[in-house]
């Protein structure tokens, strides 16, 4: 498979103003030299705790976030700048579905012109032509055709959401980044969202970058998963290496909390998440450097990566 | 699990006045509570959960708020009391945890001073007394360096921090019934398994029962004792946690654990439930209300009644003998 979108060492740092100047004390490193590479047609888990930096590197990619250093390549140019992204059509390709569906629709439009915007923003379609993708992005998302003269407020939660999806999909873009999409929803809606996002994603083939607290929700979606902590990746691997075999201790810590259905055996799992969550406070500093950072990460098979620190034997890179 | 029953739940409803007009938004629910419990009552948005949480804790303005029924709690029924006795209640012997932690405490307010507030009121402790009481409670729910914390305002908190604030001053009278409103929705998943480690801890020690309201099934099958499931302002099933997960009946408890993506969902399709939760003033009460999201299957006339199949055990209505779903059929 083709390499997609390849991303270098990139940096997102907020400044921190503070005294009489309203000068720049001081830095938040939301992302903080975090690469890796996004193949055609394949899908991605990005998963980490609030505040981690997971969001802002959605929001790098698709260009709505300011980059501080590093580079995202797209067709081998460097996507990170405005022009270059004007210049391509970058956003044609690459488009994004929040988290809050309510929000990221605009209340005073119909449904017709919110999905029309991209489509005006990158084709040249007439009238009647524009109608008729309208109508087919509707049904693909299991909406009816008078659904075009309706406003946001007059649809739940579960449809918003596909049509936020209708939106990001109008111009057939190659990559959909879904910033916590589910999150807000109920499980019976939460279904027919992650299903349908599989469907469209089999069916046309897009790339996915699911980003989520959800380690449940990541694990049936993506075959790919990035766990991330404090402006780095700690592990990157194919669901099979972070879910069967853990190497970073905040891993292990991150799929022990998640709730089990498993009633019978209630108590050992409280009493394991004990035992990791102890093991995770002791063992910190051997993860972790002087800064409280997570150490580069480092290849120890084909598809797993682990932030190791250096000086041990897995490090061939 | 002691045999004393602490709350007891009859025949409640609820209804609010929207225009004029009453709407059923809880209808004839009944439940008992044991002391040492947790008792986990779980539905999607608008199944009336909250609404049942605020009618035991009486938050409703009664100006637009009916509720007929019994609630029995150590004794007294609840419902027939006045203002200022049901405000002896609150605080001291029933204590809420809500779901927006921030939302809840006062920006402008010391954290030691907010949990001292409940202790003002309802104990004749010394103000040396209630500070040693304020220390050991912020201890108690996991927060090193109690006399520090108690000087800081909430925004200098994390939210796990001010979830563990909010659990302080709902356990700070060592309330006989605690009522947590999704009391981890909010929070991140390494933090939300420790507050729910914490509830359960401070459970077994003040004997507490507790009322835990949440759409996560995940988190009832970690700390729950007994399950309610509701539709539309009514239990439908509702039973020990075990049974409820290995051997759940309603068609409803069946759905929505084939909803949750699981281990063995990765490469198929998660089940969808048809149709969508009916709006309180579309509400039939003479029928079966989540006959509409199983349509395959034959509808029997006439709103079903709930009923005991085994021993603590109960399921409403008759069609979960020969539901199946639609792949199934």
């Amino acid at each position: 498979m083709s390499v997609l979108i390849e991303i270098k060492d990139l940096k997102v740092h907020y400044p921190i103003r503070s005294g009489f100047w309203n000068r720049v004390t001081d830095h938040v490193y939301a992302a903080d030299g975090v690469s890796f590479e996004i193949e055609a047609g394949k899908t991605y888990g990005l998963v980490g705790e609030s505040g981690s930096g997971k969001s802002t590197i959605g929001k790098a990619i698709v260009g709505l976030e300011k980059v501080t250093s590093g580079q995202i390549l797209y067709k081998g140019q460097d996507v990170s700048k405005a022009s270059v992204r004007r210049h391509m059509k970058y956003n044609k390709d690459v488009q994004m579905i929040f988290q809050d569906s309510l929000s990221s629709l605009n209340p005073k439009k119909t449904i017709y012109e919110i999905i029309a915007e991209p489509i005006r923003n990158f084709e040249n379609l007439d009238k009647s032509a524009e109608k008729q993708r309208i109508i087919e992005l509707l049904e693909i998302v299991g909406l009816s055709s008078n659904a075009m003269y309706q406003y946001p407020h007059q649809f739940s939660g579960g449809q918003r959401q596909r049509i936020g999806i209708a939106r990001a999909i109008s111009t057939n873009p190659k990559l959909i980044i879904a910033d916590e999409p589910v999150s807000a929803l109920d499980l019976s809606i939460q279904a027919q969202v992650l299903n349908f996002m599989k469907k469209i994603q089999r069916e046309l083939g897009i790339s996915f970058l699911f980003i989520s607290h959800d380690l449940g929700v990541v694990r049936h979606m993506t075959e790919n998963i990035a766990i991330m902590h404090l402006g780095r990746f700690v592990e990157l691997g194919t669901r099979e290496d972070i879910y069967n075999n853990p190497q970073h201790i905040y891993t292990k810590r991150l799929l022990s909390a998640i709730p089990q259905i498993d009633i019978a055996n209630r108590d050992a799992n409280k009493a394991q998440r004990a035992a990791i969550e102890a093991q995770y406070q002791a063992e910190r500093q051997n993860f972790y450097d002087a800064d409280g950072l997570a150490y580069p990460m480092h290849k120890i098979t084909a598809s797993h990566w682990v932030s190791t620190p250096p000086t041990e034997k897995g490090a061939t890179k | 699990m002691s045999e004393k029953i602490l709350l007891s739940i009859k025949d409640v409803s609820t209804a609010f006045k929207i225009n004029g007009e009453y709407y059923t938004a809880i209808d004839k629910v009944s439940l008992d509570l044991h002391q040492d419990e947790v008792l986990a009552i779980v539905g999607e948005s608008g199944s009336g959960k909250s609404t049942l949480a605020t009618s035991i804790i009486g938050l409703h303005n009664m100006n637009a708020t009916k509720i007929n029924g019994e609630i029995d709690f150590n004794g007294r029924d609840i419902l027939k009391l006045n203002e200022s006795e049901f405000n002896q209640l609150r605080g001291n012997d029933m204590g809420m945890i809500f779901q927006d932690p921030l939302a809840a405490l006062n920006p402008l307010m010391r954290i030691g001073d907010q949990i001292k507030e409940t202790l003002d009121v309802h104990s004749d402790m010394t103000e040396n007394q209630k500070n040693a009481r304020v220390h050991e409670l912020i201890d108690q729910v996991g927060i090193p360096n109690p006399e520090r914390v108690a000087r800081q305002f909430p925004h200098e908190l994390s939210g796990g921090m001010r979830q563990r604030i909010i659990i302080a001053i709902a356990i700070a009278n060592k309330p006989e019934l605690i009522i947590a409103d999704e009391p981890t929705t909010a929070l991140d998943v390494t933090i939300q398994a420790q507050i729910l480690d914490l509830l359960k801890d401070i459970q077994q020690e003040n004997h507490a029962g507790i009322i835990l309201i949440t759409h996560d099934l995940g988190v009832v099958a970690e700390v729950a004792d007994t399950v309610a499931v509701m539709y539309a302002g009514e239990i439908v099933e509702q039973g020990p946690v075990d049974i409820i997960f290995n051997e759940p009946k309603h068609p409803y408890t069946r759905s929505l654990l084939r909803a949750m993506p699981t281990l063995d969902t990765e490469n198929d399709d998660l089940y969808v439930i048809e149709g969508s939760v009916p709006s309180i003033k579309k509400m039939d009460r003479n029928s079966d209300l989540f006959a509409p999201r199983i349509p395959w299957v034959p509808v029997t006339p006439g709103h079903p009644e709930i009923k005991e199949v085994a021993p603590g055990h109960l399921v409403r209505g008759e069609n979960w003998k020969y539901f199946k779903f639609k792949d199934e059929v």
